[in-house]
């Protein structure tokens, strides 16, 4: 609620917080565009991805995001392989990588900063965004 | 038969010819007078021969009276020992003339019991009619006959299953003189075979059954994640509006507040389900881990107890609480507060509005949580099965639930090294469930 709060104040002042991206790698249509709007409507700059293999073609594009939230099963390319390319690839391996996954003890052994288990629950979320998304940057604190 | 054949008689020359030759090489080698030794050669095959066949004329004429005396001893012993049945009937009256011993312990008779004996004498009726009426066809029809399987009453050993020959033989005139029986008894064998099928049958149903279950499995683990995808969207789209709520006009902001309340509460159910569902499949496949932290159990009791009091409240049910608050231990502490609510929904669902006790308690080596309602009991052949997946003791047409709550609290307590029990003696009112954690884990 408190976050919901501040970003409904942070989006009439648009100039205190930096814009900031996030990609989101989901599969599900219904899951990816609502995540799309609550990350948005918390005033960050959001791209979708509906597979690994999108998501990684999509990464050079895009300003380098702080934050890539990402589901496990997918077609095309899933989580696991998504992570395996990312870890290999000198300038992206040291974006933070959030699962949210059904099954988040899959994503154990995988190098990922956080899981958020499906039903996603808002706060968490938001928590767990702000968490990776704030580092050295005190404005948005 | 005691003359020799002329091919002997040639073999005989033969050898004779050979070893005078030998001989005579030999000693006109050493002698180095080959034309005088030459003389003897003659002589030598001449005698070779006589005496060979001499030999071999006395020799076959002993050796077939002997092998007749030899042939019969040996035959004898054959039949005998054989360890099948061997009996032998006259043709005219079908009475037994000879019988083996094999035959004699299978029927339980001595062979002067039974030799002059007819079946008549020794089998039930319907028995013997079927034996006489098979010996009728060999004898008359002079056919071979072979009895897959008879059954007959033996005197010792009850009813025995025979796998039986039956063969004409016949006299100089082509006419039969004698009826031949060979019976091996096959009861074990037969028995054997029907505990082997039944033992095939069995496997098989068992692998069929092993195969259904992970049918089972698989599709709950897949039912699971459908249904969990839209719910997640579900979910984060009511937690959007109840956000958004501040933002709507006042006049209907508790209505929404309302619709919005009961939305959750109905997702949160439906998540519970499919976290259940989820909880099997992880089971199934041995994804159910846990991780560990230093906890207090009877925080973690609290904690639940707390989240619960409009549920007792619903339920109509008083809570009594007995925590010790020193229980400290290493356990998965979300894992363990699905373990007490579960325990607790139970009570609260079985409970007929009558009190819910809790009780922690610690000894040396273990902790002790105890949940005891007083409502229907649970009766003694039930108190395992429940912990079974969708297992329950409770008729669905009264309960609701799918079944997996103490299946799925069993499987949290064993990966904690612990266990969990029902202690219920209906028609006394209530059931205790009791779940012991180890202190420190092994």
């Amino acid at each position: 609620m408190l976050a919901f709060r501040r970003s409904v104040e942070t989006a009439e002042r648009p100039v205190i917080m930096p814009c900031k991206n996030i990609l989101i790698v989901e599969d599900d249509a219904a899951i990816r565009e609502t995540l799309r709007f609550v990350v948005e409507l918390e005033g960050y700059k959001v791209f979708t991805a509906s597979n690994g293999q999108e998501g990684l073609a999509l990464l050079p594009q895009m300003e380098t995001p702080c934050l890539i939230l990402l589901d496990l099963m997918m077609p095309v390319m899933n989580g696991w392989e998504f992570i395996d390319a990312l870890r290999k690839d000198m300038l992206l391996m040291s974006i933070p990588v959030v699962i949210v996954s059904a099954y988040g003890e899959q994503a154990k052994g995988l190098k990922a900063k956080d899981v958020i288990k499906k039903p996603v629950d808002l706060d968490v979320l938001f928590r767990t965004i702000k968490k990776w998304c704030s580092q050295g940057d005190e404005t948005v604190k | 038969m005691n003359k020799m054949s002329l091919t002997t008689c040639l073999k005989n020359l033969w050898l004779g010819v050979l070893t005078s030759f030998l001989v005579v090489f030999a000693v006109s080698f050493l002698m180095k007078d080959l034309f005088f030794w030459t003389n003897f050669l003659v002589l030598f095959v001449a005698l070779a021969f006589v005496l060979s066949v001499y030999f071999d004329l006395g020799g076959r004429g002993e050796k077939s009276e002997k092998e007749i005396y030899e042939l019969n001893a040996f035959m004898e012993a054959v039949i005998e020992n054989i360890p099948d049945m061997i009996f032998v009937k006259d043709a005219r009256e079908l009475r037994f003339t000879q019988f083996n011993k094999a035959g004699e312990e299978l029927l339980g008779y001595s062979r002067q019991d039974l030799i002059g004996k007819n079946d008549y004498d020794l089998f039930p009726k319907s028995e013997a009619d079927f034996f006489i009426s098979q010996d009728r066809l060999v004898l008359d029809e002079g056919r071979h006959i072979d009895i897959a399987e008879e059954p007959i009453h033996t005197r010792f050993k009850g009813e025995r299953i025979l796998h039986t020959k039956k063969v004409p033989v016949y006299d100089e005139l082509g006419n039969p003189r004698y009826l031949l029986g060979i019976s091996e008894d096959i009861t074990e064998k037969k028995r054997a075979k029907e505990e082997h099928e039944r033992f095939l049958q069995e496997q098989y149903a068992r692998r069929e059954a092993q195969k259904n279950l992970q049918l089972r499995d698989e599709f709950i683990a897949i039912a699971a994640h459908e249904l969990n995808t839209p719910l997640t969207a579900l979910r984060m789209q009511i937690q959007i509006l109840n956000k958004f709520l501040p933002q709507i006009d006042s006049d209907k902001t508790q209505t929404f507040r309302s619709l919005l309340k009961g939305s959750q509460l109905q997702i949160a159910r439906f998540s519970k389900l499919v976290e259940d569902l989820l909880d099997v499949s992880r089971v199934s496949t041995g994804r159910l881990t846990i991780q560990p932290e230093q906890e207090n159990l009877s925080e973690i009791v609290s904690r639940v107890t707390e989240s619960c009091a409009t549920e007792l409240e619903k339920a109509g049910c008083d809570l009594k609480l007995h925590l010790d608050s020193s229980i400290v231990g290493s356990w998965d502490v979300l894992r363990m507060e699905q373990v007490v609510l579960n325990l607790l929904s139970n009570a609260m669902k079985y409970g007929e509005g009558k009190p819910i006790e809790i009780k922690t308690q610690k000894d040396d080596v273990k902790a002790i949580l105890s949940i005891k309602d007083n409502g229907i009991g649970v009766a003694k052949e039930d108190q395992k099965r429940i912990f079974e997946r969708f297992e329950r003791a409770a008729s669905i047409k009264n309960f609701g639930g799918i079944g997996l709550g103490l299946f799925i609290s069993q499987q949290i307590v064993n990966a904690h090294g612990g266990k969990i029990y029902v202690e219920s003696d209906p028609p006394k009112a209530g059931s205790c469930f009791i779940v012991e954690l180890p202190l420190q884990r092994t």
